[in-house]
């Protein structure tokens, strides 16, 4: 079976864990508990008539990602780039982020992600994603599951 | 190849080496965590998804060595938070990783917590900060912060995580729990995130040099004056007789332990003087203990408390900090004095 390493990163507290938590587990909490270091977790998926084993390092969010330890990158070929909706500061430094982090691991595929849609109604959501310069690749929610499945297969298919 | 326990003089707890081979089985080790003969195949990669992710990167890269701090893990055999570090080494021609295990969980559980709180404040910081415009006012996010205790009052920070850390996180000690905590809660929270952000910083030093060893001859009593004479603070230190002039020991430990109980800085509301003694024992186990007595003079221990909850918490993680090089803190308010008794065993040669 083909493994891939993937990472979730972002700024602390846009729902890095909460979306692992989802995904793995089919898992939510309301609570918001910080991250140190790093936890890794694995999920088999068939994409595509091949199975494909996941395995998904949940990072602690740094408000800049040259401040995560660069030997949790070794190796990545997946990387979801996380930020929250409703704070604006977690997106303004996504440009410079997501730069160092395709010069850091070059081969890698970028997801960026838009995560706690269930706090914004439609026009807020609207008005946001105006104002996020890079294009989102996927808007979700931890909290109700929405597109969360989905983007972790997405990138898989990109993976394979 | 035989790997014994760690070589080092220091009763370092939490601390095993394992010898893999290039299929990640498990050729030596010396068990201190964990039992490796108890384990269920023969690779050891299958039964940790952090290996199983890593293994081969480990084998292929170019560094000889490569740490990763702060790995949380799940397994049952290795349930917490550690350090790794991965040594390459070509014994008898053939490819073997040395793989290096700290166990930092009850440290790290404590920097979660302080970590918990410097991120709580930012953001706290970040929502206050757009209080004249909040950027969606009806979202529930908004609504919960603005409508959030805290955010009534201009200067303090109330949270339930300062409860948790002074009362049952931080194993704070019982002369800190008999007091009111409700007083302590109310905190500046800039002063308060600086002296955190601060400690997070001084927990990670301190950790990285637990794992090097550079043993060298202190002059323990020009150490301790000049980190007195840095921390700005008042004090007497007071040396037994017996203490050698000079200690063949750890440098590093040694003074990452005194900067961290001198380097205090010093809330006192009063300008007495702080006593430290430093006495010297032999050590039932071996070696020879050496002790440090820190005694505070305190007029209102209340007053002391709610100016010092951010020394309360760093104490606390001081002593999960000596607890990996199985040293003690201890503490007790006696007439009017708050005295710290730190104690821990260090080689001597």
């Amino acid at each position: 079976m083909i493994s891939k390493k993937i990472i979730l990163t972002g700024s602390f507290g846009v729902g890095k864990t909460s979306i692992f938590n989802q995904f793995i587990f089919q898992k939510f909490s309301d609570k918001y508990l910080t991250t140190i270091g790093v936890k890794v977790n694995k999920k088999t998926m068939n994409v595509k008539g091949q199975e494909l084993s996941l395995l998904v390092w949940d990072i602690a969010g740094e408000v800049t990602q040259d401040k995560v330890p660069t030997s949790y990158f070794l190796g990545a070929s997946g990387i979801i780039y996380v930020m929250d909706l409703s704070r604006p500061l977690t997106f303004d430094k996504a440009e410079e982020d997501t730069k160092y982090l395709k010069n850091l691991i070059p081969g890698a595929k970028l997801k960026l992600v838009g995560n706690k849609k269930d706090l914004l109604t439609e026009s807020e959501l609207a008005e946001t994603v105006a104002n996020i310069k890079l294009p989102i690749d996927s808007i979700t929610s931890a909290k109700t599951g929405e597109n969360i499945l989905e983007l972790f297969t997405s990138l898989a298919e990109d993976l394979i | 190849m035989t790997i014994n326990r760690p070589k080092r003089d220091w009763k370092l707890c939490g601390h095993q080496v394992i010898l893999l081979d290039e299929q990640g089985r498990v050729c030596e080790s010396c068990d201190t965590i964990f039992d490796t003969k108890k384990l269920i195949s023969d690779s050891i990669c299958s039964q940790i998804c952090f290996l199983e992710s890593e293994f081969e990167v480990i084998l292929n890269s170019s560094a000889r060595k490569i740490t990763f701090e702060k790995m949380q893990t799940e397994c049952n055999f290795l349930p917490g938070y550690y350090d790794f570090t991965f040594c390459k080494q070509e014994i008898n021609k053939k490819p073997y990783v040395i793989w290096e295990i700290y166990d930092h969980t009850k440290v790290y559980e404590q920097y979660i917590n302080v970590q918990q709180i410097t991120n709580e404040l930012d953001i706290h910081q970040e929502f206050q900060n757009r209080k004249s415009k909040p950027l969606f006012p009806d979202s529930f996010l908004t609504k919960n912060f603005f409508q959030s205790s805290y955010l009534s009052k201009d200067k303090t920070y109330q949270s339930y995580l300062i409860d948790d850390l002074i009362r049952s996180k931080f194993d704070v000690f019982d002369l800190m729990v008999e007091q009111d905590v409700n007083q302590i809660l109310q905190l500046n929270p800039s002063d308060l995130k600086e002296s955190l952000k601060i400690l997070i910083n001084e927990i990670s030093t301190f950790l990285k040099h637990i794992k090097q060893n550079q043993e060298d001859w202190i002059d323990m009593r020009s150490m301790c004056q000049a980190y007195c004479l840095s921390a700005k603070r008042k004090m007497d230190v007071v040396f037994d007789p017996d203490v050698p002039q000079k200690v063949f020991t750890d440098a590093n430990i040694i003074r990452q332990l005194v900067a961290l109980l001198c380097g205090e800085k010093s809330n006192n509301l009063n300008s007495k003087l702080t006593k430290m003694n430093v006495s010297y024992c032999e050590s039932i186990l071996g070696g020879r203990n050496l002790v440090f007595c820190f005694q505070e003079p305190v007029d209102d221990i209340k007053a002391f408390l709610n100016s010092s909850a951010d020394r309360v918490i760093k104490l606390s993680v001081l002593k999960s900090l000596l607890s990996l090089l199985s040293g003690t803190l201890s503490s007790e308010y006696l007439e009017d004095d708050l005295i710290f008794s730190v104690s821990l065993t260090i080689p001597v040669k």
